[in-house]
C-alpha cells in the first residue's frame, strides 16, 4: 500500500516536473517570437505578459512535488544537522506537518477561488479572455500533487529515518 | 501591544518556523498565517481569502520569467567545456600577475558572472575547472578557495543578476538600470580581491609557486580564442538589453537560444545535457519562485500588521544619520546572512528596509546594489552560505576551512559595500549615463 502510494506520487511528480520543463521550453519561445514579431514585423502575440505569467506560475506550483522530492527546496538546516535518532525524526515530521498544514489551506482556498470563477465562467480582463478557472485548475493540480508527496514523505520518515538534503543548488 | 513587540513576535515566529526546519516558502507563509492570528486575531477564513488572490496574482508576474530562463542559461554552461576554456584563456593572461593563476577564480567569475544570473552557477563553473587545477600545481588552498568564494558571488552583482530581477519587481525599479548599476561595484570588488591576492602573493611567494613556462605570444592568442564564446554570449545578452531589442526579461530568452545554439555549433549539445539542465533550471526555480510568492503574503501580512511602519517609526525615532541607518542596515543583513540565502534575505527584508532607506534619501537604485552585495556577502558566511556549500562539494574540505578562506574576502566585499556607501555614483554614474535621469 505504502510502497503503490509512493509509486503514484513518484509518478505525479515526474509528470509534474515534464509539464513545467514543457512550460519552460514555451516560455523562451513565446518571448523569441515576440521579439522577431516586435523587432522585424511590427507587431506582437499581444498575450506574452498573459501567458507567460500562467505558465511560470504553472510551473512553479507543478514543480513543487518534484522539487520536493529531491529535495531542493532549501530549508534552515542547523537543527536537523544537531539532532539525530528520535528528536530528528520528530523534528522532520513537525516540518513536514506544518508544511503540510500551510499547503492544504492554500490548497483549500484556491479550490474556492476555481469553483467560483468556474460557476461564473470568470474571463481574464484581457484581449486573450482566458477563463481563469483553467489557470487556477493547473494551480490546484500542482498542490495537490505536494500533498500527497508530503503524505508519502511523512511515511518515509517514519519508516526509514530522515534523508539528507541536497546542499548543493546545482548539480 | 506595543508597537516594537508587534514585530519582534514576527521575528520570533521567523525564528521558530524557520530554525524549526521548515522549508523557507511554507516557513514564510506561515509566519504571515500565525502572526495574523495571534497578534490580529484575524479569523482563519479572512486569512484564507487575502491569501489566495495575492499568491495566484504574484506568482503570474511574467517578469519572473527571467529567473528560470537565466538559471537554465547557467546550467546548460556547466555542463559544457565553457569553464576548461575559460582557465585555458585566462591562464596566460594572468601569468605575469603576482599571484599568476589564482586571478583565473577573479576574472573568471566577472566574466562568468555577465552571462549568469546566480552565483551559486558561477562558483560552480568556474570552481569545476579551476580548483583542481590550482591544487595541482600547489597553490595556497586558502586563497584558491578563498577568491572562489568571493568572486564566485559577483554573479548577483554583475548583471545579469536574479537577485536584482526580484528587488526590481519587488522595488518597483528599472531593472534596465539595475543591471547597469551593478557593472562598476562589480568590477570594484572584483579589483579588490586582484590586488588582495597580488599583494598577499608578493609578501608570500609561496601561495602561488612560481610556474613551469612563460607563455608564447601564441599562448596568449589561442587563449584570447577560448575566451571568444564566453565574450560572444556576453555580447548577445547585454546587447540585447542594452540595444533596445529585448527588456532584461526577454533578453533571458536570447541568452538561452544563443546558449543552446553556441552548444549545438561547438557539438556539446547532448540529449542529456538538454533535459538534464531543463530539469535542473525547473527545481532551481521552483525553489525561488514559491519563495517570491510566500515574500507577496508575507509582506502583506506585515502591513496589516503595520511592522514595516512601526520598526520605521522607532528607527526615525533614534534620529540616526543616514550613514548610521546605512550601517545598521548592513548589521542586519549580515546576521540575517548567516542563516538564511539571498533571495529569503531579499524578500523578507525589503517591506521594512525599502521605506526606511528611501525616506532617509538613499537612491532605490543605490540601495539595490548594496542590498545584492550584502546578499553576496550571506553567499559566503557559515553556517548557510552557498558558495561555501559548493566548494565545500567541490574540493571535499570541511565547511569551517572554506569559511576561514573566503573571511578576507569577506571583509574586502564590506570595505567595498563601505565605498559605494561614501560614493555612490560608482552605482548611480553607469546608468545615469545610460538612460535618461
Amino acid at each position: 500500500m505504502v510502497d503503490a502510494l509512493d509509486r503514484l506520487s513518484g509518478w505525479l511528480c515526474r509528470l509534474g516536473i515534464w509539464a513545467s520543463a514543457a512550460l519552460l521550453v514555451y516560455m523562451v519561445v513565446h518571448v523569441a517570437v515576440e521579439i522577431v514579431l516586435r523587432s522585424f514585423f511590427d507587431s506582437s502575440t499581444y498575450s506574452l505578459d498573459e501567458f507567460v505569467g500562467y505558465a511560470i506560475a504553472s510551473m512553479t506550483f507543478l514543480s513543487l512535488g518534484h522539487t520536493f522530492r529531491e529535495r531542493r527546496l532549501i530549508r534552515v538546516n542547523l537543527l536537523k544537522s544537531a539532532t539525530h535518532g528520535r528528536a530528528r525524526t520528530l523534528a522532520e515530521l513537525l516540518c513536514i506537518a506544518f508544511t503540510f498544514a500551510m499547503m492544504l489551506f492554500l490548497t483549500a482556498y484556491i479550490w474556492r477561488a476555481l469553483a467560483r470563477d468556474w460557476s461564473r465562467g470568470t474571463v481574464s480582463p484581457t484581449l486573450m479572455e482566458t477563463p481563469i478557472w483553467l489557470v487556477e485548475s493547473v494551480f490546484f493540480c500542482g498542490l495537490v500533487i505536494f500533498l500527497l508527496q508530503l503524505v508519502v514523505s511523512a511515511i518515509q520518515v517514519v519508516r526509514l529515518g530522515v534523508e539528507d538534503d541536497s546542499e548543493e543548488p546545482l548539480r | 501591544m506595543e508597537s516594537l513587540g508587534v514585530a519582534l513576535v514576527v521575528l520570533l515566529l521567523v525564528i521558530f518556523y524557520l530554525g524549526l526546519g521548515v522549508w523557507v516558502f511554507a516557513g514564510l507563509m506561515l509566519v504571515s498565517v500565525s502572526g495574523l492570528i495571534l497578534m490580529l486575531d484575524m479569523p482563519l477564513h479572512r486569512i484564507g481569502t487575502i491569501m489566495a488572490p495575492l499568491i495566484i496574482r504574484s506568482s503570474t508576474s511574467w517578469e519572473l520569467s527571467a529567473i528560470p530562463m537565466f538559471i537554465w542559461m547557467g546550467e546548460i554552461m556547466l555542463r559544457t567545456d565553457i569553464s576548461a576554456r575559460l582557465f585555458r584563456g585566462l591562464s596566460p593572461i594572468t601569468h605575469s600577475l603576482p599571484g599568476r593563476l589564482l586571478h583565473t577564480n577573479i576574472f573568471g567569475s566577472a566574466l562568468f558572472a555577465a552571462v549568469s544570473g546566480s552565483s551559486a552557477a558561477t562558483t560552480a563553473t568556474v570552481g569545476k575547472i579551476t580548483t583542481g587545477e590550482l591544487m595541482k600545481r600547489q597553490y595556497s588552498k586558502s586563497l584558491a578557495f578563498g577568491s572562489l568564494a568571493g568572486a564566485g558571488s559577483l554573479g548577483l552583482l554583475i548583471p545579469p543578476s536574479i537577485v536584482m530581477i526580484v528587488y526590481g519587481v519587488l522595488a518597483e525599479v528599472s531593472i534596465s538600470r539595475l543591471f547597469a548599476a551593478g557593472v562598476i561595484p562589480g568590477l570594484m570588488i572584483a579589483g579588490l580581491y586582484s590586488g588582495y591576492v597580488a599583494i598577499v602573493s608578493l609578501l608570500d611567494p609561496s601561495v602561488a609557486p612560481a610556474s613551469e613556462d612563460k607563455p608564447t605570444g601564441r599562448d596568449l592568442a589561442r587563449g584570447v580564442i577560448d575566451l571568444i564564446p564566453i565574450g560572444l554570449l556576453i555580447f548577445i545578452v547585454l546587447g540585447a538589453i542594452y540595444s533596445g531589442l529585448a527588456t532584461p526579461s526577454e533578453a533571458a530568452a536570447v541568452g538561452v537560444i544563443s546558449t543552446l545554439a553556441l552548444t549545438l555549433a561547438t557539438r556539446q549539445l547532448s540529449r542529456d545535457v538538454f533535459f538534464e539542465s531543463l530539469i535542473s533550471a525547473v527545481q532551481t526555480s521552483c525553489m525561488i519562485a514559491s519563495i517570491l510568492m510566500a515574500a507577496a503574503f508575507l509582506s502583506t501580512a506585515m502591513a496589516y500588521l503595520h511592522v514595516p511602519q512601526d520598526v520605521a517609526a522607532a528607527i526615525s525615532g533614534l534620529e540616526l544619520t543616514p550613514v548610521a541607518l546605512i550601517g545598521i542596515l548592513a548589521l542586519f543583513y549580515i546576521m540575517l546572512g548567516m542563516f538564511l540565502e539571498g533571495i529569503s534575505i531579499t524578500v523578507m527584508s525589503l517591506p521594512i528596509t525599502l521605506p526606511l532607506v528611501i525616506a532617509a534619501g538613499f537612491d532605490p537604485i543605490w540601495f539595490g546594489v548594496f542590498l545584492v552585495i550584502m546578499v553576496e556577502l550571506a553567499q559566503i558566511t557559515p553556517p548557510v552560505g552557498f558558495n561555501l556549500f559548493i566548494i565545500q562539494a567541490l574540493t571535499k574540505t570541511p565547511i569551517l576551512r572554506v569559511a576561514l578562506a573566503a573571511a578576507p574576502f569577506f571583509l574586502l566585499m564590506c570595505l567595498g559595500a563601505a565605498i559605494l556607501t561614501a560614493f555612490p555614483e560608482i552605482a548611480l554614474w553607469l546608468p545615469d549615463a545610460l538612460f535618461d535621469k
